[in-house]
């Protein structure tokens, strides 16, 4: 017999396991929250279909936008917090469509290739920098 | 004891036939976070870990995500590519964790797997399509979906291996 006597937890060493990933995964959304605090300032739409295409926006269209993508249109829709989502998708699981609004990470649907990107940069006291 | 080669086979296409099963039903179900799910095939795969070999829970984990994929109609697209890698890395971490750390629980080696495949899959995404993700974010989330779902895998693999304790095909 093989390995038969596995329990779920054996003593110490799983304890501290399980416990430290607790303890990263507290200090990950900490860090999350901090970094949640700069709007996007560039919005990229990419295409993974037979003619991959590239769309940036730094002001989106208040009335949103449909792209084609790997097997039908995705229809991606910005609100005046500069949060954005993905509306309809011709994909099956819709997936990305239950993402909802997000205003820090990319949305991606992977069935119909297509990417939302939101570039996000760190506030800086400086408007320029000239040498 | 392998009563033959023969049963061990039968063994493993029964894994690979009722891990592709649960994941085929585990698709369509309303997640709590819409991109992460519990991962119920990996039983399967964990149990052939423990019950059978390392090479067995690699076959399981390979053709269960092929089977799989020929029935949703995403084989060789990147949905496919990405649950494949996600697979693989769970099963090669887990059999790690089992060979090298032998005061691990079954807990401890699932909850690896877990988050062994999700990162696996976030760097293919990255890879494919070049995205920016919160890192932090994802980590987070990785890490509470993984230690439940690592947890709920564990605990019914446990099961499983206890109700088949005294059945013939053991090595």
């Amino acid at each position: 017999m093989k390995n038969n006597d596995k329990s779920l937890l054996k003593g110490k060493f799983d304890l501290i396991f399980i416990v430290g990933l607790f303890l990263i995964s507290f200090i990950a959304w900490f860090m999350h929250t901090i970094s949640i605090q700069d709007k996007p300032v560039e919005y990229r739409i990419k295409t993974f279909a037979d003619e991959p295409q590239t769309i940036s926006f730094l002001v989106p269209p208040p009335e949103g936008l449909k792209v084609q993508g790997r097997i039908g249109l995705t229809h991606i829709e910005w609100n005046e917090k500069g949060q954005v989502r993905i509306a309809e998708s011709a994909c099956q699981n819709k997936t990305c469509v239950k993402m909802g609004w997000v205003n820090n990470s990319s949305i991606l649907c992977v069935p119909n290739a297509v990417l939302v990107e939101l570039i996000v940069k760190q506030n800086s006291e400086f408007d320029a920098v000239s040498q | 004891m392998i009563i033959s080669e023969t049963h061990r086979y039968a063994l493993i296409a029964m894994l690979v036939s009722a891990a592709a099963a649960l994941q085929i039903i585990e698709s369509p179900l309303p997640r709590i976070i819409p991109w992460l799910k519990p991962g119920l095939a990996n039983v399967l795969t964990l149990y052939a870990i423990m019950r059978i070999s390392a090479v067995a829970g690699l076959v399981v984990a390979t053709f269960r995500t092929f089977v799989a994929a020929t029935f949703l109609g995403t084989l060789f697209s990147p949905v496919h590519l990405i649950s494949f890698s996600g697979a693989i890395s769970a099963t090669l971490v887990m059999v790690c964790v089992n060979y090298l750390f032998k005061s691990a629980g079954l807990a401890t080696i699932s909850i690896s797997g877990a988050i062994a495949s999700n990162i696996a899959q976030i760097m293919i995404v990255q890879i494919m399509f070049a995205g920016t993700i919160s890192f932090w974010f994802h980590i987070a989330i990785m890490l509470w979906v993984a230690i439940p779902s690592g947890v709920i895998v564990a605990k019914l693999t446990q099961e499983l291996l206890r109700r088949t304790a005294n059945a013939k095909f053991n090595t």
